[in-house]
């Protein structure tokens, strides 16, 4: 494990573990840094300078995201900080002409109302190409870019496919899907982790597009992802007036994945809502037919046809298949209806291999 | 950067198809080649391309006129304004594909360290001048470093950092240890670089290898701006006599050719680039000395400044004349590039080395588009950094630019901001944004209009000196601000000044 | 990495494996296939399917040869070690290169990585256990963990990737006949006697089948009733077609599931609607042995119930004397009083983070690392088997000259009938494919894209050709997923000898150009 080492912290003595970004050790400080390039999963990148802070002996100020604390160290957030970090928000603004797509939160847009801080102007050449694209998961409004690059950067540092590219320079930089393709002609495996990190909802679920509900609003239930076998945790995001999800998120912070997704877990759920999901029970009558019934009766079709095989053939004719899909709690049921009721062990599933 | 370099002159410009290509072949990441391909400006145009030079020089004798004519005459062949060319001395220009038109006259003097007047065609000539000579009788380690520090000698790329600190600290490091030439010139009105690499290409080479003799690096690299297509002819040739020769024995030093990027000049953009990515400058500290091209201590000096190490090292350090290169261009008659001591004077400049002034002087840029805008009241100060800081600039890479009184210092400022905008890496906020704001101030100037305060202004620039990551968007304040002082008429519009 | 596809397969689990990579670790993959990782990796080392074994005892021939293996281990924690060294004496790499097609050199460099570097840990999936020869693959990698010392502590290990959510809590959870809850054998008369007194019934000595002996009982006669939860054998096993023969056969077959397909809509005479996980609460545990809660945002849509409350519900109407069950958790309490590594997990204890068994009473901080500090057996020392090369069941002939090999992919699960309702997934995978090297697909004259058709002695399917270097000349390589084109009507089912697991992973075939670029109509 790291040392601890004291620093000053606007005049404050303070200690953190040697090598820590300054940016957490200032928050466990209680000094809020805002940022808007930064986020744990990648790389310290120093882009969008909102975290600049003093730190003695330097000539200028360094930012807090890219920054370790040392030994000695004397920092300060509280001289002319405040002034720069204002004036880098009405420089953001100024370029900033979509603030709100989607009603999607707007990291920037909440910062510059913390700061009370407006565009002089909008740049004449802010506007950003369109980007339109036949894929049916993610939307890309280039306008509510800041330009950040937390999505190329993830694309590159978690993913380490090629996605979206930071393209040209100057005022014509711009982020777009790799030679403004469609994503699904790029190396993108629709993980959406880019949509995850982007703070102002300029690339998103395009789903979103089906509710009314500003993100905000949306009831979040964590859980345990259906899919593979990694055991991802994430919310599902609830719109509770149609009771529909409406998209699926996690946090940094979740055991074993970190806040990341894939496709299947992120956008895969629709299944759960799709017409064709069986809603009533049904038996196969004599017109070898199956018939939708009531659950009374097609428990006791179930119940009794069971109990004539075993009746005629004994519980060993009896097979059950149980399956991954269902929880722990399921399955243990499952295998004491076989053991318990039916009488046999034969209870198995595709789990074999 | 090399194989896209030959891609586009040996296949054609690099369309997606081959960029893609390209990355499958590397095994690298398909979306990575078209952020560097983007970032660049050249490696998406065609080799035959017409190149006319839009910097400030080239733009008040005429270049937008030049770039009309082009473009309307252009049967099928691009046309592209472009940034400074570095050839200010025989300006407007332009480039059709490698060629450099109206052709190239060189203006020099008589100087006690370079050698300019005298043009070495083979090493043969260069080692009659006595070339090589340093090089093969090389002092110790501490002797050198001694007479770096005796000579004062600076970089000469415009950050004036003393060479012999710089030297020194590389060789405390630990090997294995890397030598560049930032031999990417690209501020606008310096030209001194290629007069050094186009006229005596093995002196500046000898300097590098000193280098890298000194640094113990086996592995040294130019990174050549790409424009420069007769420099580098010359030193693919000085390089191949000295490989010939066996001076490059057990060494290797290679040419990294960029592709139309000014940033790349910042070194660690340029140490970006030369791994092959976009040229981003990096965070620092860590400093290129000690973490600089792959991971490693990189000692990273400009073309000139290594080209006067082999005279510093023969004469000893105190000898030395402690000279420097000028670039005199712009409404004077004789432009070229002059060698002068430190703290010669802009009339003196004008006057004694290029011949005189053509029009009445209406500003001077004392050394590059970051080290401000002077009014003709300052043309008797000495260019030296100490009394040019009185006037809130700097001499930069000594290229003092003259603008006749007809040519608007707001024209001018527009350009300068303009030129900055557009060669921002984009990477931060202030840099990015901030030039296009100040060059929208001034755009809106012109027309009468007041786009913000000057004291939302004056913030401005305040941030952007000091949040900004490199160089680029730190000096970009400086032409501003010395406009605000010294043509403070054109700025009424915007209010009073803030109050300090 | 052996015989996992890991970005495809647990795509959140590789971004570990990416940034360790980014980190510098070494990754050596040993699959048939260029898969994405190779691109990481510093060597690939492309194997025949079922030859690992001979990759490697080749690479313990090598370790043992060069003196690299970790005596002190084996003298504390192991036992049998001679009779491994004595077999692998023989499985030299220049011979395992004429069998595997895999460079000497590479096994050998491999094996000294691997052998010298303290954190070095084995990961696999299916492609070391859909095999007939699975139980030899999986002794052969534990052979060589044993053999280095590589078990017990962090980043190394012989780590299983398990395939589905649950899949690791469904046996846990005792859904398997040789085990009670817990795995408690069902073979023991004590471990019997405990369950018959926690449920008040006498539960059953005789022993239960598999999976495939279930299949085949389907058609002599054993089995005469099915009840099938969330599965649909007639697409995920193999030789499906024979499996759909057998479940034609049945008399009485239950169906409990999210949707109709094919087969049940066919078949089943009791039909009941389940629920999806966003509908439930309850416990999935992860591959990691994470017991990771699962909880209801939504109500099931119309009539369909939680399944816990169907199988409730079941037990009550077959005359069951089931204590109630208000929720799912009461349902875990009971097996976690009865399942000693599971008894100090409870509810309270995993809000946040899931804890990982054994985690054996309330105190107990659950174990990510098993096998510590010696192996998990009842004399603390794990056992060396030593394994001989048993060639793939099928290989190909003049009339089936292909070695069909399937798998999963990135864009879809299992039988898919989950993600085939999602549009934008499908956008990206729609049709089936099969992978083929450029040079069978100019034999052929097929271009990408065409439509082929691909024969087995089993079956027959037409899917597109996917033209590229992923394959080997030779092989050809299928997705699982696909309803219309179900990858296991060409299987073969003749599985492991002591598990019974299938060879999915190679089966003989021919392939047909079918002759056109345009989809065929659905069959």
């Amino acid at each position: 494990m790291s040392s601890m080492v004291r620093f000053t912290l606007d005049g404050r003595e303070a200690s953190a573990p040697e090598g820590e970004l300054l940016v957490h050790a200032a928050a466990r400080h209680g000094v809020f840094i805002p940022t808007l390039c930064h986020d744990d999963k990648l790389d310290p990148y120093g882009g969008c300078r909102m975290c600049v802070v003093g730190v003695e002996g330097s000539p200028r100020p360094l930012p807090a995201c890219a920054t370790r604390v040392a030994e000695g160290m004397v920092v300060s957030t509280n001289s002319n900080v405040p002034a720069f970090r204002k004036t880098l928000t009405e420089m953001l603004l100024a370029e900033h002409l979509d603030p709100n797509p989607g009603g999607r939160p707007n990291e920037l847009t909440d910062l510059a109302a913390d700061l009370d801080a407006e565009a002089p102007f909008i740049l004449p050449d802010a506007k950003r190409k369109e980007y339109e694209d036949r894929n049916r998961l993610m939307g890309y409004t280039p306008d509510a870019c800041i330009l950040c690059n937390r999505c190329v950067r993830y694309t590159q540092e978690v993913m380490q496919c090629s996605a979206l590219s930071l393209e040209g320079r100057g005022p014509h930089a711009r982020i777009v899907p790799t030679w403004e393709r469609s994503w699904l002609d790029t190396e993108c495996e629709l993980c959406g982790g880019c949509l995850s990190v982007c703070p102002t909802g300029a690339i998103f679920e395009k789903f979103l597009e089906g509710t009314e509900q500003p993100e905000r609003e949306l009831v979040k239930t964590k859980t345990t992802c259906t899919f593979c076998g990694v055991g991802c945790q994430l919310d599902l995001n609830v719109d509770p007036e149609t009771n529909r999800i409406v998209k699926v998120t996690s946090e940094p912070h979740y055991v074993s994945n970190e806040g990341n997704l894939c496709v299947k877990g992120r956008f895969a759920f629709n299944f759960v809502h799709h017409p064709d999901r069986l809603t009533k029970p049904m038996v196969r009558r004599e017109d070898g037919e199956l018939h939708e019934t009531s659950w009374e009766d097609a428990l006791q079709v179930a119940a009794d046809g069971l109990n004539r095989v075993k009746a005629e053939h004994g519980p060993q004719a009896i097979g059950f298949l149980a399956s991954a899909r269902l929880t722990m709690e399921e399955n243990f049921l499952i295998q004491k209806l076989a053991r318990s009721v039916v009488g046999t062990n034969s209870i198995h599933s595709c789990e074999a291999t | 950067m090399d194989n896209l370099g030959r891609i586009r002159r040996e296949i054609g410009p690099v369309t997606p198809e081959l960029s893609d290509a390209l990355a499958d072949h590397m095994n690298i990441r398909r979306g990575e080649v078209h952020e560097v391909v983007s970032f660049y400006s050249f490696l998406e145009v065609p080799a035959d391309a017409v190149r006319v030079c839009i910097g400030p020089v080239c733009d008040c004798l005429g270049a937008k006129d030049l770039l009309a004519r082009e473009q309307e005459n252009a049967n099928g062949v691009p046309v592209l304004g472009v940034e400074c060319l570095g050839h200010c001395d025989i300006a407007p220009v332009l480039m059709r594909g490698d060629v450099v038109e109206p052709d190239v006259t060189r203006r020099t003097n008589t100087g006690s360290s370079l050698g300019l007047e005298q043009a070495d065609q083979t090493l043969a000539e260069y080692e009659a001048r006595g070339g090589l000579a340093v090089l093969r009788n090389l002092p110790a380690k501490e002797k050198i470093v001694e007479e770096l520090k005796a000579s004062g000698l600076t970089g000469y790329g415009g950050a004036g950092f003393p060479t012999g600190l710089k030297w020194e600290a590389v060789a405390k490091e630990p090997a294995p240890r890397y030598v560049v030439v930032n031999a990417d010139e690209g501020e606008p009105g310096t030209i001194k670089d290629r007069y050094v690499m186009e006229l005596r290409p093995h002196l500046m080479l000898e300097g590098t290898l000193i280098a890298m003799d000194f640094a113990e690096a086996t592995e040294g690299f130019i990174y050549l701006r790409e424009e420069y297509a007769t420099a580098r002819a010359r030193l693919e040739q000085a390089l191949e006599e000295l490989r010939a020769a066996g001076v490059l024995d057990g060494r290797s030093l290679e040419l990294v050719i960029g592709a139309g990027a000014y940033i790349c000049g910042e070194e660690t953009a340029m140490l970006e680039s030369m791994e092959g990515r976009r040229g981003m400058p990096r965070l620092k500290p860590p400093f290129p000395s000690q973490v600089g091209y792959l991971g490693r201590p990189t000692l990273i000096n400009n073309v000139e400044t290594l080209a006067h190490i082999p005279a510093i090292l023969r004469d000893g350090g105190e000898a030395w004349p402690r000279v420097r290169l000028w670039s005199v261009t712009g409404a004077v008659t004789a432009p070229g590039c002059y060698e002068a001591p430190l703290d010669v004077t802009p009339r003196q400049l004008i006057d004694d080395y290029a011949g005189g002034a053509t029009e009445e002087i209406g500003a001077v840029v004392p050394g590059g588009a970051a080290s401000g805008i002077l009014p003709p009241a300052a043309l008797d100060v000495p260019l030296t950094r100490e009394s040019l800081r009185e006037w809130n600039a700097g001499p930069g890479s000594a290229a003092l630019q003259v603008f006749p009184a007809s040519y608007s210092p707001l024209r001018l400022l527009a350009e300068t901001m303009r030129f900055f905008a557009e060669e921002s890496c984009q990477k931060c906020t202030p840099c990015r944004i901030g030039n296009r704001g100040m060059h929208h101030l001034v755009e809106e100037l012109a027309n009468g209009e007041a786009a913000m305060t000057r004291e939302q202004a004056e913030e401005w620039l305040d941030a952007m000196a000091a949040t900004s990551i490199c160089g680029l968007g730190q000096g970009a304040p400086f032409p501003m601000r010395n406009a605000f002082t010294h043509w403070p008429e054109l700025f009424e519009p915007l209010g009073e000044p803030a109050i300090k | 990495m052996i015989g996992s596809n890991t970005t495809e397969a647990h795509p959140v689990l590789a971004l570990r494996m990416k940034k360790a990579a980014r980190k510098g670790a070494t990754i050596v993959v040993a699959d048939p296939r260029k898969i994405w990782l190779t691109k990481l990796a510093k060597r690939h080392l492309q194997l025949r399917p079922g030859s690992d074994v001979w990759l490697v005892n080749a690479m313990m021939h090598v370790i043992l040869k060069e003196g690299l293996q970790d005596e002190e281990y084996i003298r504390e924690h192991t036992e049998d070690f001679e009779a491994v060294a004595e077999v692998v004496s023989r499985y030299t790499p220049e011979e395992a290169e004429k069998v595997t097609g895999v460079p000497a050199a590479d096994i050998v460099a491999t094996a000294r990585e691997y052998a010298t570097e303290k954190h070095a840990a084995v990961f696999y999936t299916l492609g070391i256990t859909e095999h007939a020869c699975a139980v030899d693959n999986i002794w052969s990698l534990s052979n060589l963990v044993l053999m280095t010392g590589h078990l017990g502590y962090e980043s190394t290990g012989l780590n299983a990737l398990r395939g589905q959510n649950n899949v690791q809590g469904l046996n846990d959870a005792g859904a398997n006949p040789a085990y009670f809850p817990g795995y408690q054998p069902a073979d023991s008369a004590e471990i019997r006697q405990k369950f018959s007194e926690a449920w008040g019934v006498e539960v059953p000595e005789t022993p239960g089948y598999r999976l495939d002996q279930i299949m085949s009982g389907l058609h002599d006669g054993r089995i005469r009733a099915l009840y099938l939860i969330g599965e649909n054998p007639a697409q995920t096993e193999p030789n499906a077609h024979h499996v759909m023969e057998g479940l034609e056969h049945v008399d009485f077959l239950i169906t409990q599931d999210l949707f109709l397909n094919d087969m049940t809509e066919r078949l089943a005479d009791v039909v009941f609607p389940a629920s999806s996980f966003a509908e439930k609460d309850g416990t999935f545990t992860n591959t990691e042995r994470r017991v990771n809660r699962v909880r209801k945002a939504l109500p099931c849509p119309g009539e369909a119930r939680e399944d816990w409350q169907i199988v409730v519900d079941m037990a009550k109407a077959m005359g069951g004397n089931w204590p109630e069950y208000r929720t799912p958790e009461d349902a875990w309490n009971e097996f976690a009083d009865l399942a000693p590594f599971w008894t100090g997990i409870r509810y309270d204890r995993i809000e946040e983070v899931g804890l990982q068994w054994p985690c054996t009473d309330r105190d107990h901080p659950g174990t990510p690392y098993l096998h510590a500090p010696s192996p998990s057996r009842p004399n603390g020392k794990g056992k060396f088997y030593p394994v001989e090369y048993q060639p793939p069941i099928e290989q190909p002939d003049s009339e089936y000259p292909f070695v069909l090999s399937t798998g999963r992919t990135l864009y879809h699960y299992n039988s898919a009938t989950m993600t085939m309702r999602e549009e934008g997934v499908v956008q990206k995978q729609e049709d089936p494919f099969v992978e083929m090297h450029p040079d069978d697909a100019a034999a052929l004259g097929v271009q990408d894209g065409d439509w082929v058709r691909l024969v087995s002695r089993r079956g027959e399917l037409e899917a597109r050709a996917a033209v590229g270097e992923r394959v080997y000349p030779g092989l050809v390589w299928m997705a699982l997923h696909f309803a219309q084109a179900k990858v296991n009507w060409l299987t073969h089912d003749v599985g492991d000898p002591l598990i019974g697991t299938p060879e999915y992973k190679t089966s003989a075939i021919r392939i047909e150009p079918v002759g056109s670029a345009l989809k065929p109509a659905a069959r």
